[in-house]
């Protein structure tokens, strides 16, 4: 029954990160990632582009120098880890080369994942 | 396993005795996060958003646990050039005048010590060319968690440090603020406060919170007690004879960020209290010395430019409880106040210009300030102004050499001068000499490595 119920937490926290605003997730990447990340394919800033990196693994990108961190932490980029990542990237992978204190917002977060999963597709 | 442990070390260590020789260090923290200094800092050492958070979370960004390329090396070669000389040398060992140094040589190990319980450090150890020893430099030694307090995102962390505002975010403290390179050979004048003398003397431990409120509103507080160095402890250290200082010297910081993109606009309040001892006293009376201050940072930044403006003033009340007693003082209380304005613009990440204004201004006291050839001061007040230029080419702030892309280098030529020197404009030290005397001109080349 317990498992039940958390598969059924997890799917629903999922379809509520699939349903986030892309259109305000774009505005809350310009605020919060486009200093250090870009949206266009291949034009690595401070960190690397995120164009396409929603479905892809973790540190597979190329034209830009991962983390060991990133690169051991074996993440495959979907809703659940870019939510967590996106919460404290240095708790959810200490020595991660992102500094950055975190996006506390749910719905803010499932916003910029849409975002993301919009220009990965 | 224990004898490839063994092995191991005796590499490394090897091969850190080869540092200065060899040249292998690298700028450690650009090396460990694979960024280009222009990352962290608009030239440098001032640090962009990117670099305040890298400093923040610990310095572990990029690294889990000490490697070679968290070892690095820097020299600040200059030529000081004075508007009149010093007769007997602009110090022991040099010319009067037109003199070459190597001021300052460091070595540094910055980065991650163990990534994933947060904790990182900045270590520096330092050849003063001028003084001809080797001393203990900034150290920060840090470390830092990520929590929520009320859902917002809190970054919190504890740090064992030797300068008081050595930690900080901004560069408005002395520890980081202008002039970021001093010429070393140049006349001091003589008076500074305390925020700016006690770094390396000290010793200190504390604790710091940085609570996003918004997504683009930071607030950051810290406090710190430190305690001066034994006497044994500050000559071990290259920092002797020791400042005797009573009892444990509380500092505290507390300031307010708000960003947008990589831009920001800080406010913010520092201050430390202390009670020294009169000079040659170790026990018995002491005076006390309270320094408040407030501060402001601006930052504009874009791919190709960046601005910056940095604004500090300094108060420092005091309280001759013992030194007037003995006649060191002439009055029982005094007070200084030290204003820095700086202005600086980076163009392509590689040319710089900084004004600066510095600004000391006490009580008159002819006992604590008195005339004496070239230091002194005739009418017993520490008043000075000065005014520097200051031009910079930054050849790889975005990457070094492809056989060395972690090395830095800033070519600068500053320019600084004094309208009024400790009190006056003409014969301030009681012997003919004049503030123009000190203008000063030193130029040459920072290495990082």
């Amino acid at each position: 029954m317990r498992l039940m119920l958390a598969a059924m937490l997890v799917a629903m926290g999922g379809t509520a990160w699939a349903a986030g605003d892309a259109t305000a997730g774009q505005a809350v990447f310009g605020s919060q990632c486009a200093m250090c990340h870009s949206a266009t394919a291949g034009v690595a800033g401070i960190g690397p582009s995120l164009a396409g990196v929603y479905g892809k693994p973790a540190a597979a990108g190329t034209g830009y120098a991962y983390s060991a961190a990133l690169k051991g932490a074996h993440l495959v980029w979907n809703d659940a880890t870019l939510d967590k990542f996106l919460t404290s990237p240095q708790a959810a992978v200490p020595g991660t080369k992102m500094p950055y204190a975190g996006l506390p917002d749910a719905g803010q977060r499932a916003d910029v994942v849409a975002y993301l999963a919009s220009i990965s597709k | 396993m224990g004898l490839q442990l063994v092995l191991r070390s005796g590499l490394v260590a090897m091969l850190l005795l080869a540092l200065p020789r060899l040249a292998v260090a690298i700028p450690a923290f650009a090396a460990q996060t694979g960024e280009p200094c222009s990352a962290c800092h608009i030239g440098f050492p001032q640090l962009t958003a990117y670099g305040r958070e890298f400093k923040l979370e610990g310095y572990i960004a990029g690294g889990m646990t000490p490697e070679l390329e968290n070892f690095a090396a820097m020299s600040q070669i200059g030529f000081t050039q004075l508007h009149d000389k010093v007769p007997g040398g602009l110090s022991p060992d040099y010319r009067d005048n037109n003199a070459w140094t190597i001021q300052q040589t460091s070595l540094f190990y910055g980065g991650a010590l163990y990534a994933p319980i947060g904790l990182g450090a900045f270590i520096q150890g330092t050849f003063d060319g001028v003084a001809h020893q080797f001393h203990w430099d900034n150290t920060d030694i840090r470390l830092a968690r990520p929590t929520t307090i009320f859902n917002k995102p809190l970054f919190y962390g504890f740090t064992f440090n030797n300068n008081p505002g050595v930690t900080d975010l901004w560069n408005t403290p002395p520890a980081w603020g202008y002039p970021f390179i001093p010429p070393e050979l140049a006349v001091g004048n003589d008076a500074e406060t305390q925020l700016a003398s006690l770094g390396q003397a000290v010793a200190g431990a504390g604790a710091y919170a940085a609570l996003n409120v918004t997504l683009n509103d930071m607030v950051y507080a810290e406090g710190d007690l430190y305690k001066s160095l034994p006497n044994h402890t500050a000559y071990m250290l290259g920092v002797g004879p020791e400042t005797s200082i009573k009892g444990v010297i509380p500092y505290w910081r507390l300031a307010l960020q708000h960003s947008w993109g990589g831009s920001s606009l800080e406010v913010g309040t520092i201050g430390l209290v202390d009670n020294p001892y009169p000079a040659g006293f170790t026990h018995g009376a002491t005076d006390q010395l309270v320094d408040l201050g407030v501060d402001s940072q601006f930052q504009w930044i874009t791919p190709d430019q960046a601005y910056s403006f940095q604004a500090e003033f300094i108060h420092e009340s005091q309280h001759w409880g013992a030194s007037y007693p003995l006649g060191e003082t002439a009055k029982l209380n005094d007070s200084l106040n030290n204003v820095t304005l700086t202005a600086s613009y980076l163009l392509l990440q590689k040319y710089g210009i900084t004004e600066s204004y510095n600004l000391i201004d006490g009580d008159a006291d002819p006992v604590l300030y008195g005339a004496a050839p070239i230091s002194g001061d005739a009418n017993g007040k520490p008043n000075t102004d000065s005014y520097t230029t200051e031009l910079d080419y930054y050849p790889f702030n975005q990457g070094g050499p492809k056989f060395f892309p972690w090395a830095n280098a800033k070519l600068f030529f500053e320019d600084t001068f004094f309208p009024r020197f400790n009190g006056l404009a003409r014969n301030y030290d009681g012997s003919g000499r004049s503030a123009q005397a000190n203008d000063v001109l030193f130029t040459g080349i920072w290495l990082a490595f």
